[in-house]
């Protein structure tokens, strides 16, 4: 007796055809559900500026960054899953940042981004945060707008917190008299637009505003203008090269005023460039040098990495990545990273960024931190985020100042 | 008065710099109606070579001089041999090859960010930066050292240009190059030299500047961008046009930051600079351009 084979040849046509069809969708949703379950990769993409004007800005940061991934991936990782870093280096071009950034949304399928210091490109990513919904923490770039901020947050202080810090220690020192210089580019404009505003509530006059190219050889003609007002201090916004130039022709022009650069002042490219010149340059910073987990850090950094000046830029670095390791350990941003879904683990991320609250970080003076929740995307705080340091010994060195001596004699 | 001599000093130091560069890129205009988009990368390249060469491998002042133009004017050689002959033979027009030299300028800052990486760095100072006294004004040897060499290579130019037949050749290539060829005169070799020359030209502004906008490998963007304003303004056929629109340039930034109001100087000059060409299309001294369109 001939025995029939069992299978689909044996059914009818349109059963075969049905089970066919049943069999592939079981198929398709079982793998569906295999994918979605799959966890996503710990991936956060690190843009900012690297061979651009403020190099040294996104590559200090991203040294510190590293370093504590480096630490957590050592120890395990966050529940046995290491943190990729996927580095890109927008050249302080806002486009190819804003690219960068959309590649790392769509793309690379990136749980965050960390980066963003120069303003122009930070403010570049603004958008495609936004649009992709993807947390972004903005290191420095002060002008960037954080009102309506609902992916992204910033651990530097903003051009108003440097103006306020200023202010307040002038309006201390009975400093009646600033005239500011600044470069033409969104760092200088708007913190010295920002300071002016701050300068002008405690009373304090400015005598003149001037603006030069950061392309110009020569700034005397600015200059020449600071020396006819006879400031008790002068305010320089520069960035770092055009700093040593604006330092020089100050000291060459025979101006005896104290000079006040906040944050570039300290930055390493500015030190070497001016050299002599540098001296005596007073700087507010949110790097407290006497603290002693800030001193480690910058003394660990150092050894590892090329020694540099304390800038704010490892600073912010390493409290970001803090920060990322700690929201990226939350329950709930865990359960989200498990489930797969990759819009659903970047709002718990940004919603656990939310509910931080005070964080403790490595800017500001001892005892003051970071403070982030569901209106507050911009972490520092406005009282005692900022300490002085002079410049000393051809801009090798930085000293705690005595600032009674730039009080004004009379 | 005291005022006014400073200001003027600014302006000529700053419009001396633009005023180089505008030369440069007019002088390679002037033989093949090509921009070079890559004249700053030859400013940042003199410049970091006297980083590496002076600063790092700490030659004598007369050796990395040698040096460096020696580097220098290889990449020239690069960018003729590389962009420019293989562009022209197939008959490339001006705006294909300029967007090669483009190009080229990106493959330079690419190579240099290898190089030198992406920091500012300190360019060893050919001559002092310490204050001098001019009567009144104080300046420093560097600054006068600008304003001296761009005045050496405005006379240097136009005696090759109008005092040699080799100048009567390159002026000839400038007008039209295959009639050019058709009297006996070899056009390629013409715009090589042009290359070589203000690459030449290029190097030494490095060198001279370097030292007071601090070297970075990214310099030669802002500079380029000058030197054509410089360039445009003056009127692009003729290198002293070119020379003449870096001065103007130099000289409105001064006294517009000197006596007007410094934080709108740019955009200012910008709308001069419009309101210049909307009335001399070809630039204030572009007569040369002018008559041979």
């Amino acid at each position: 007796m001939k025995r029939t084979p069992l299978g689909l040849s044996s059914l009818p046509e349109a059963s075969r055809l049905l089970c066919s069809l049943a069999a592939l969708t079981l198929t398709f949703a079982l793998s569906n559900a295999a994918v979605a379950q799959t966890p996503l990769p710990l991936k956060i993409c690190a843009i900012d500026d690297r061979s651009g004007a403020a190099a040294d800005t996104g590559i200090e940061s991203l040294n510190a960054m590293q370093m504590v991934f480096e630490q957590v991936n050592a120890a395990g990782g966050i529940n046995g899953k290491k943190i990729e870093v996927v580095a890109y280096d927008g050249k302080t071009d806002p486009q190819l940042t804003a690219t960068f950034a959309t590649r790392c949304a769509e793309d690379d399928k990136g749980l965050m981004i960390i980066g963003g210091s120069p303003t122009a490109p930070a403010v570049a990513m603004v958008p495609i945060a936004e649009q992709f919904k993807i947390p972004y923490y903005i290191l420095s770039a002060s002008s960037v707008n954080m009102k309506d901020a609902k992916y992204y947050f910033r651990f530097g202080p903003d051009g108003a917190q440097d103006g306020l810090a200023i202010a307040d220690s002038f309006a201390e020192l009975g400093i009646k008299k600033v005239s500011i210089i600044n470069n033409s580019t969104p760092f200088g404009t708007e913190t010295a637009r920002n300071t002016i505003k701050a300068l002008e509530a405690k009373g304090i006059k400015i005598l003149t505003q001037q603006t030069y190219d950061t392309a110009a050889t020569d700034v005397a003609p600015q200059v020449i203008n600071l020396r006819q007002t006879e400031p008790d201090v002068i305010l320089v916004f520069p960035y770092p090269a055009d700093g040593a130039r604006v330092a020089r022709t100050i000291r060459q022009l025979g101006l005896k005023a104290p000079i006040v650069m906040p944050r570039v002042g300290i930055m390493a490219a500015f030190l070497k460039l001016a050299g002599e010149a540098a001296d005596g340059v007073l700087v507010p910073t949110s790097v407290d040098m006497s603290r002693p987990d800030v001193a480690k850090l910058y003394a660990d950094y150092n050894a590892k990495y090329k020694p540099i000046a304390p800038s704010p830029s490892p600073a912010q670095g390493w409290d970001a990545a803090q920060l990322a390791v700690k929201v990226l350990s939350d329950a709930d941003v865990q359960k989200a990273i498990n489930s797969g879904n990759l819009a659903s683990a970047r709002d718990a991320i940004r919603d656990a960024t939310q509910k931080v609250g005070k964080f403790p970080g490595m800017q500001g003076q001892m005892g003051v931190g970071y403070e982030f929740g569901p209106d507050r995307h911009h972490g520092p705080p406005d009282a005692k985020f900022f300490v002085f340091t002079e410049v000393a010994e051809k801009g090798t060195k930085l000293v705690t100042p005595d600032m009674n001596k730039i009080k004004p004699k009379n | 008065m005291e005022k006014l001599s400073y200001l003027l000093l600014a302006g000529l130091t700053n419009g001396s710099v633009y005023g180089l560069i505008g030369l440069s890129l007019s002088i390679i205009y002037g033989s093949s109606r090509v921009i070079n988009f890559a004249q700053g990368d030859f400013v940042m390249l003199g410049a970091m070579c006297a980083v590496l060469f002076v600063g790092t491998i700490a030659l004598a002042w007369p050796v990395a001089f040698v040096a460096i133009l020696a580097v220098v004017l290889a990449v020239a050689l690069c960018l003729d041999f590389g962009i420019y002959r293989p562009m022209i033979r197939r008959n490339a027009p001006p705006l294909t090859i300029m967007m090669g030299t483009l190009g080229a300028a990106i493959v330079i800052y690419g190579t240099a960010l290898l190089a030198w990486g992406p920091d500012q760095q300190f360019v060893p100072t050919l001559l002092s930066l310490d204050p001098i006294s001019i009567g009144f004004l104080i300046t420093n040897l560097q600054q006068i050292a600008i304003i001296v060499t761009f005045a050496v290579f405005l006379v240097l130019t136009w005696y090759l240009l109008y005092r040699t037949r080799f100048g009567l050749s390159i002026r000839a290539t400038g007008v039209n190059p295959k009639v050019a060829v058709l009297m006996g005169i070899r056009s390629e070799r013409i715009v090589q030299f042009s290359f070589v020359f203000s690459a030449f030209v290029s190097c030494i502004s490095g060198i001279l500047i370097g030292p007071l906008l601090g070297g970075q490998i990214g310099m030669g963007l802002l500079l380029t961008v000058k030197g054509f304003m410089a360039a445009i303004l003056g009127g692009l056929g003729s290198p002293f046009a070119a020379a003449a629109g870096g001065l103007a340039i130099g000289m409105m930034e001064a006294l517009m930051a000197g006596y007007g109001t410094s934080l709108y100087a740019e955009p200012a000059i910008f709308l001069i600079i419009l309101l210049v060409l909307f009335v001399r299309p070809y630039g204030l001294l572009g007569d040369y351009e002018a008559e041979r369109r």
